[in-house]
């Protein structure tokens, strides 16, 4: 009969618990550091997380710089918990750009607002001017005293900016 | 003239002339974009190093955004410093004089009012993920062109 060897060990791999991985995550995003919240966000078996889990995950890896991973989170969280609208939400904000569709016409005020900026760049420094269709309509110290002359801007084809020095 | 691969396909569908001058307290020019947003007409620079499209608060304002549909309380690194907004789901428009012009839901980070002062007088901002990941574009220095489209 063979002696069995006491001495003999096995060793078993335990997943990291989550709440170990979520002080590394924590940590990562508090110094912005991409690269640890990286390496900390591969150990997780994501599967078993819970929903307010991946919504705090997906926040420090938009603060670690990690937004990348932050897509991912909220696009496998939301698969995962269909009814949380939370992580919906973040789904839907940080998917890929989508393109809606192409605009059969040019719009030739562009042209003109970036031609007076270019001729006149010098005479308006450090201020605010408001443009339409390369026509100056106002000028002004600060946004919102220009905002306050030119009114609603939303919709009218007027671009307000600062030239800067 | 807009851009086309060997084989006819287009490769751009539209065109902008852009400004090239310094922008905030940079003495470095920057390739500065007319774009819409949400029916707001603002200069915008082109940074490839940035995250998502980044909207100067006091212009944000003026677009009546829904804080109801946005992601609050986030914190975001910009040009160093720790900047708290909240992110959106936008349409943005990259407005052709030549060509079509092309719009695209875009992911907008708005900085919070209290930043406003912090802010200063700081541009917006075209990033890369969240928005020009999805674009096929190129840019012509000799005559101040940003030509744009679709990747497919």
């Amino acid at each position: 009969m063979a002696a069995l060897n006491t001495k003999s060990r096995v060793t078993v791999h335990r997943p990291t618990p989550f709440g170990e991985i979520l002080v590394q995550l924590e940590a990562a995003a508090e110094a912005q550091d991409e690269s640890a919240f990286l390496v900390a966000y591969r150990t997780a078996n994501w599967q078993s997380i819970s929903a307010p889990d991946f919504t705090r995950a997906v926040r420090l890896a938009l603060t670690a710089g990690a937004y990348g991973a932050a897509r991912s989170l909220a696009i496998e969280g939301a698969a995962l918990y269909p009814k949380y609208i939370e992580l919906q939400k973040m789904a839907h904000i940080l998917a890929s750009p989508e393109v809606k569709g192409a605009a059969n016409q040019a719009t030739l005020g562009v042209k003109a607002n970036r031609d007076w900026l270019k001729s006149n760049w010098d005479s308006y420094r450090n201020r605010w001017v408001a443009l339409r269709e390369g026509e100056l309509l106002d000028v002004a110290d600060s946004l919102d005293e220009l905002v306050e002359k030119v009114g609603e801007l939303k919709g009218t084809g007027i671009l307000v900016t600062k030239v800067h020095a | 003239m807009i851009l086309s691969f060997a084989d006819g396909e287009p490769f751009a569908v539209g065109s902008t002339d852009y400004l090239y001058r310094p922008a905030a307290e940079d003495i470095s020019p920057r390739i500065i974009l007319q774009v819409e947003i949400e029916g707001i007409l603002l200069n915008a620079i082109v940074d490839t190093g940035a995250p998502y499209v980044v909207c100067a608060p006091g212009l944000a304002r003026q677009m009546s955004l829904q804080p109801d549909f946005a992601l609050d309380r986030i914190q975001m690194a910009i040009r160093g410093l720790k900047v708290r907004g909240h992110l959106h789901r936008l349409n943005m428009t990259f407005l052709a004089s030549q060509g079509e012009s092309l719009t695209l839901e875009a992911t907008v980070f708005v900085p919070d009012e209290e930043w406003e002062a912090n802010w200063g007088e700081q541009p917006s901002f075209i990033g890369l993920s969240g928005c020009l990941e999805r674009l096929r574009f190129a840019v012509d220095p000799t005559t101040d062109t940003f030509y744009f489209g679709a990747a497919q």
